[in-house]
């Protein structure tokens, strides 16, 4: 993965705007939810680094807004994925799109 | 000479320490206060010690909080313009603008207070302050009322210094109070009470001076 630069994981993130994708998204200590399914609508990243905000808005009605994002990167299947690191390497927070559902 | 003020904040609970006792006075001078608070802190992650909010009833819970506020400083124009908690840097900022826009031409004020943009912790702090700066700022120069913000990053000294605005408010720390106290679900003030130091020493000590940083425009 590599560090986030603001304007171009922003455009990594709209270029989903507009389709049906599928989300895994977790608080690594906490929670995830994996393949929820929603037709995005907006994508922003905000924040002067090294940790970002995410938001992204869905079905005209929908919100999900993530703290502590540090790296990304787009695999080869297509999908984003952000993550959030410690200082230690340790994940805390993670942010998946993909057109297709991530394995169970 | 009458001051008309319109204060523009994120949260509720915004107003109770930064403020609180300077709109007392306010209402006290026969001033028009209009406390314009974009949501209603229903991301808080304080439900009360013990917990009596959930995440489903806290935007009611803070709504009646924020009324309870207002209603001990002595505000009578409270706007609730809904927006959702920690969204505010996302919103539709054409949105945002012409709200506020609106907010300015209806109650022409002469003295607007927000959060200082950028030295205000608070992702919504810093957006809120912002729209209300860029929508001033749109005034012709002659129109823009003076704009007060409160600020309280760690890196305020290098970037926007001291304070031109120090005010006393000792004469109003019991609205103060009522107003922190008012916000039940967000703040225990019994914590701050250590030993044999009566509240009011406390109060005066820890909040009995108001700060703010007039915004320059250019
Ligand atoms: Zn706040």
């Amino acid at each position: 993965m590599i560090r986030i630069n603001r304007e171009q994981t922003e455009a990594e993130l709209r270029k989903f705007v507009g389709s049906d994708v599928y989300v895994h998204s977790e608080a690594t200590s906490y929670v995830f939810v994996r393949n929820f399914k929603v037709r995005l609508t907006e994508a922003f990243v905000a924040g002067d680094g090294p940790s970002y905000r995410v938001a992204l808005r869905f079905d005209g009605h929908g919100w999900l807004r993530m703290e502590g994002l540090t790296h990304y990167e787009t695999d080869e299947a297509g999908r984003l994925l952000l993550a959030g690191f410690d200082d230690r390497g340790r994940m805390d927070v993670a942010l998946h799109l993909g057109r297709g559902p991530f394995p169970e | 000479m009458e001051q008309r003020v319109l204060v523009l904040l994120p949260h509720p609970d915004d107003e109770a320490f930064g403020l609180s006792a300077t709109l007392a006075e306010h209402v006290r001078n026969g001033d028009p206060v209009t406390y314009a608070c974009l949501t209603l802190g229903e991301m808080g992650r304080n439900m009360g010690v013990p917990p009596f909010a959930n995440r489903v009833t806290l935007p009611e819970i803070r709504k009646a909080e924020l009324e309870e506020s207002c209603r001990a400083i002595g505000i009578r124009d409270l706007r609730m313009l809904g927006y959702h908690d920690k969204t505010i840097e996302f919103e539709d900022q054409d949105k945002l603008d012409a709200d506020i826009d609106a907010l300015l031409q209806e109650l022409r004020p002469t003295t607007v207070y927000t959060f200082y943009p950028g030295y205000s912790v608070h992702p919504d702090h810093d957006a809120t302050g912002a729209a209300v700066v860029r929508t001033i700022g749109r005034l012709p120069r002659n129109e823009r009322p003076v704009v007060l913000c409160l600020a309280f990053a760690n890196n305020l000294e290098q970037g926007i210094g001291q304070p031109d605005v120090v005010r006393d408010v000792s004469a109003n720390l019991k609205q103060k109070l009522a107003s922190i106290q008012a916000h039940r679900s967000q703040f225990q003030v019994a914590e701050w009470v250590s030993g044999d130091v009566p509240l009011e020493k406390a109060m005066q000590e820890r909040f009995g001076t108001e700060r703010f940083w007039t915004y320059r425009f250019d």
